[in-house]
C-alpha cells in the first residue's frame, strides 16, 4: 500500500519514506506484542499517507518508537493500583505546575485539543469519506480503551498518556488541526484499536459468525478506504 | 442521613430559584411556546384547537403537528391564571425542578450503596445549563425527560414491588405523548431494560401480560393518531432523508469510478452506506467536546453564548467517571450507558446534529457519570492521607472550580445571551403588539415583518386574540421546504416581506426590520431591545 501509487523512480527520500513506514509498522508490533495492532496501523490511512510524505517525520517516528520500546517495555504487564500508587503529594506538585498551564492554554487551544478525539477527525473525516483511520476501528478502539482501563497495565497507561499529549505540539505551536505534528498520534490509536481487536477476538472465539461478521466488515472497511485513497483522494 | 436530606433540600431550592426566577420575561417568549398557550386558550374557549380540530391528540399549529400532552398539561394553569407568559411556562418549569427531585430517586435506587452519589447527581442536575435552559420555557422535550426519568426508577423500582410495573409503563406512555424523540428514544430504552432483567421477565411471564396491555390501551389512540399520516409529516421534514449532502456526495463518488453503474461503484457508493455514515457520524458528534464543553448546540434558541452543554468543571468529572464506570460496570451502570447511547439517536436521524434540545435526555446519564468522578475524586483526597489542612485546601479548590465553571454560565445566561444572541428568541415582539393594540384602530391594514419566526402566533398569543374569531377567519399557507405553514393574515394583521414602497392602498400601518424600512421613511415608533433595533414602525 505504501508503495502503490507513488513515483520512486530516483527520489531517494521518498523511498526511505516508504521504508521507514513499513519498520514502523514492525516496530509497534514489538512495542505492542499484539499482531492486530500492526495489521491496523499497516491499513491506516493516516500511516500510509504520512509514510509517502516527508522523510523526517518518518524518522522521528521511527525514533519515538525506539524509546518507548525501551521505557515500556519492561514496564509491561506491570500492575498499577492508581489510587493507591500515585501519591497526591506528587499530584499537588505536578498540579501546581501543569494547572496554570492549563487553566492559560485551555481556553486558547481547547476547541483544536478537542477535535482530534472528535469521531468526525478520526472516522468520518469530511464529506462522509474517511478520517485518520478506519470507520471500522470505531469499535475497536472503544473497547481498546475499555478493556485498558479494566486492567490498569503501568505500559498502557503511559500510552493513553502519549495518547492525551499526541495532539499537544500542533495544537500548541500551529493551533490548527493538521497531521504533520501530530503524526505519533496515530502509533497510540493503533495500540488500543489492536488492543480491543485482541480483547474482542478471545471472547469471541465460541461465536464464530460473530467473527466472520466482524472480519467480513473490517475487510470491507479496508476496500472503502482504499477505493477512496485510489480512486477518489486523486479527484 | 439528614445531612444529605438537608443538602437535597437546598438543592431543590437552588434548582427552584434557577428555573423559576423572572420565569415570566427572561427569555422571551417563542413561537412554539405562544402556540401552547394559545392553543390552551382556545381549547378553553372553544373546545377546538386554533384551527378547528377537536380535542386533538397532534395539535396542528404550524402544520408540524406538535405532540399534544404539554398543551393539556399547560391548559388548567391557563384557565386558573389566564393567558400569560409565566402560565405557559410554569408547569414546564415545575417539572423542571422534579426532574432534580427525580434523579436523586433514581440514583439511589440505582446505586444504594455509593455514598453522596444521589445527593450529586441532583445538584449537578439543579445547576446543568442544559436541563436549566430547557426548563425555562415550555419545552416538550424537558417535560418529556421528566416522565423519562419517573419510567426508568419505576423500572427498576419495581423489581422489589412489582405494581411500579404499571408506574413505569404509565411514565414511559406520557414521555411518547410528550415529544417526537421519545419515540425513538424510550423503545430503544425500554428493549434494553428488559433485555437486562430478561431472566427475571422470563420468570414472571405471566404477571408480565397485565403491565404490557395496559401500555398498549394507554398507547391506542396514540397509534389510531399516526395512522392519520399527516402527523408523521413532520418527520419527513427535518428528517436525515432531508439533507441531500449524503446522496449527492453518494453520486459525485460514483462518477469518478470508470463504470458509476458498475457492482463495484454501486457497493461501495450507495443510499444506506451514505445515510448510514451520516447517521452515525450524527450520533457521534453529541459525544464531542466541542459540543459537549466548549459552544453547544449551533442553534441560536438552544444555547448560551460560549457555554457548552455541561459546565466546564465536567472535562474532568465527566472523563473520571467514565473510567470509574468502565472499572466497575454493574448492571445499573450498564443501564446509564444504555441511556446514554440511545438519547442522540432521534437527533441523529434529523440533518440538524448535535441537537441539544432533541437529545435532552442525555443531561440524565451525562451527569449522573459527572456526579460520579466528583465524588471519586472527594474519595481520592479523603484517602491520600495527606494532612487536615490540604485536604481542606483540596475541597475549597474543587469548590471554586465547580462554582466558578458555574457563575460564568450564569453570567452568560443573564447578561450576554440575549444581547449576543438577538434572536435566539422573539425578542422586542410583545412591545410591538403593545403598541400596535394602541394604535392600530386609526389604520385600515395592519403590515407587519414575517423576518422573525411565525409571528401570527404571537401575535394571537399576546392579543388574546379571541379564537373562535380566528378560527373562522384563517388560512393556513402550503407547507414550505421544511414541513411548516404559518397564517399570512388575520383580522387587520397581514404578516409578510415588507415592501415599503409598494404598499399604497389605504392607511396603512407598517412593522418592519431595520432592512425593510428605508433611512428616508418617517419612523414614528422603534422596538428596541437588547440595544437591537427588532422593528421600526411607519405609516403611510
Amino acid at each position: 500500500m505504501r508503495v502503490w501509487n507513488i513515483n520512486l523512480d530516483g527520489n531517494i527520500e521518498q523511498g526511505l519514506s516508504v521504508l521507514l513506514g513499513v519498520f514502523i509498522v514492525y516496530l509497534i508490533y514489538i512495542l505492542s506484542a499484539n499482531l492486530f495492532s500492526a495489521f491496523i496501523l499497516a491499513v491506516n490511512p493516516w500511516a500510509i499517507l504520512l509514510s509517502q510524505g516527508s522523510l523526517w517525520i518518518n524518522v522521528w517516528l521511527v525514533a519515538l518508537l525506539f524509546t518507548a520500546i525501551l521505557i515500556l517495555k519492561p514496564l509491561a504487564n506491570k500492575k498499577v493500583r492508581l489510587v493507591e500508587r500515585i501519591r497526591v503529594r506528587e499530584f499537588a506538585y505536578l498540579g501546581l505546575l501543569t494547572v496554570p498551564l492549563l487553566l492559560v492554554t485551555f481556553p486558547l487551544h481547547a476547541s483544536e485539543y478537542f477535535s482530534y478525539f472528535s469521531a468526525r477527525f478520526l472516522f468520518f473525516g469530511e464529506n462522509y469519506s474517511h478520517g485518520v483511520m478506519l470507520l471500522t476501528d470505531l469499535p475497536l478502539l472503544s473497547m481498546g480503551v475499555v478493556y485498558f482501563l479494566r486492567e490498569q497495565d503501568l505500559g498502557k497507561l503511559l500510552i493513553l498518556l502519549w495518547l492525551l499529549i499526541a495532539p499537544l505540539p500542533e495544537v500548541l505551536l500551529q493551533n490548527q488541526i493538521g497531521i504533520g505534528l501530530t503524526a505519533s498520534f496515530v502509533l497510540p490509536l493503533a495500540i488500543f484499536s489492536g488492543h480491543g481487536a485482541k480483547g474482542l477476538w478471545s471472547k469471541m472465539t465460541r461465536l464464530k459468525f460473530v467473527i466472520y461478521f466482524g472480519v467480513i466488515s473490517y475487510a470491507f472497511g479496508v476496500i472503502y478506504f482504499l477505493d477512496n485513497f485510489f480512486v477518489h483522494m486523486s479527484k | 442521613m439528614r445531612s444529605k436530606i438537608f443538602i437535597l433540600v437546598l438543592t431543590l431550592l437552588l434548582a427552584s430559584f434557577l428555573r423559576l426566577w423572572r420565569l415570566g420575561d427572561y427569555p422571551a417568549l417563542n413561537a412554539d411556546e405562544a402556540a401552547i398557550g394559545y392553543n390552551a386558550l382556545s381549547l378553553i374557549e372553544t373546545r377546538h384547537d386554533e384551527h378547528g380540530n377537536y380535542w386533538p391528540i397532534h395539535f396542528q399549529s404550524f402544520n408540524d403537528y406538535k405532540p399534544g400532552l404539554i398543551f393539556y398539561l399547560v391548559l388548567p394553569v391557563v384557565k386558573i391564571f389566564g393567558l400569560s407568559v409565566l402560565s405557559v411556562r410554569t408547569l414546564p418549569a415545575i417539572l423542571g425542578v422534579a426532574s432534580v427531585l427525580a434523579i436523586w430517586f433514581l440514583v439511589k435506587e440505582m446505586f444504594p450503596k455509593k455514598e453522596w452519589l444521589p445527593e450529586a447527581s441532583a445538584l449537578f442536575l439543579a445547576i446543568s445549563p442544559w436541563h436549566i435552559h430547557f426548563s425555562r420555557g415550555a419545552w416538550e422535550a424537558n417535560v418529556a425527560t421528566f416522565f423519562v426519568i419517573a419510567g426508568v426508577y419505576s423500572f427498576i423500582k419495581a423489581s422489589s414491588y412489582f405494581k411500579y410495573y404499571y408506574l413505569s409503563v404509565f411514565m414511559f406512555v406520557l414521555s411518547l405523548y410528550t415529544y417526537h424523540s421519545a419515540r425513538v428514544v424510550v423503545p430503544i430504552l425500554v428493549v434494553g431494560l428488559l433485555v437486562f432483567n430478561f431472566s427475571e421477565i422470563i420468570k414472571k411471564k405471566r404477571e408480565f401480560i397485565l403491565p404490557a396491555m395496559f401500555g398498549l390501551i394507554l398507547l391506542m389512540p396514540l397509534a389510531l393518531d399516526f395512522s392519520r399520516g399527516q402527523v408523521l409529516s413532520r418527520a419527513s421534514g427535518v428528517g436525515l432523508f432531508a439533507d441531500l449532502g449524503p446522496l449527492n456526495r453518494i453520486n459525485e463518488q460514483r462518477g469518478e469510478h470508470a463504470h458509476p453503474d458498475g457492482p463495484g461503484a454501486r457497493l461501495l457508493h450507495n443510499r444506506i452506506g451514505g445515510y448510514g455514515m451520516a447517521l452515525l457520524q450524527n450520533w457521534a458528534d453529541h459525544f464531542s467536546g466541542e459540543f459537549l464543553f466548549l459552544s453547544g448546540d449551533e442553534i441560536e434558541r438552544n444555547k448560551v453564548p460560549g457555554i457548552g452543554q455541561m459546565l466546564t468543571y465536567a472535562v474532568v468529572t465527566l472523563p473520571l467517571g467514565a473510567i470509574l464506570m468502565i472499572r466497575e460496570f454493574e448492571k445499573s451502570w450498564k443501564i446509564v450507558l444504555l441511556w446514554l447511547a440511545a438519547a442522540p439517536v432521534a437527533a441523529a436521524l434529523t440533518f440538524q446534529s448535535p441537537h441539544a434540545l432533541r437529545a435532552q435526555s442525555m443531561v440524565i446519564p451525562l451527569t449522573i457519570i459527572s456526579a460520579y468522578g466528583f465524588v471519586g475524586v472527594i474519595q481520592l483526597v479523603k484517602q491520600s492521607g495527606i494532612s487536615k489542612y490540604l485536604r481542606h485546601l483540596s475541597y475549597i479548590a474543587l469548590l471554586i472550580i465547580v462554582v466558578g465553571s458555574f457563575m460564568r454560565y450564569e453570567k452568560k445566561y443573564w447578561l450576554d445571551m440575549a444581547r449576543e444572541l438577538p434572536f435566539s428568541s422573539q425578542y422586542g415582539v410583545s412591545e410591538l403588539v403593545s403598541y400596535m393594540k394602541d394604535n392600530s384602530d386609526k389604520y385600515d391594514r395592519v403590515l407587519i415583518t414575517d423576518r422573525y419566526d411565525q409571528p401570527y402566533v404571537l401575535f394571537l398569543f399576546y392579543l388574546k386574540y379571541p379564537p373562535l374569531k380566528f378560527q373562522a377567519e384563517h388560512d393556513l399557507t402550503p407547507r414550505d421546504q421544511f414541513g411548516f405553514s404559518t397564517v399570512e393574515s388575520f383580522g387587520k394583521y397581514e404578516f409578510g416581506r415588507v415592501k415599503y414602497q409598494e404598499d399604497r392602498d389605504g392607511r396603512v400601518l407598517m412593522a418592519g426590520t431595520d432592512e425593510e424600512i428605508p433611512n428616508e421613511a418617517n419612523v414614528i415608533f422603534k422596538v428596541v431591545d437588547n440595544k437591537y433595533k427588532y422593528f421600526e414602525i411607519v405609516e403611510k
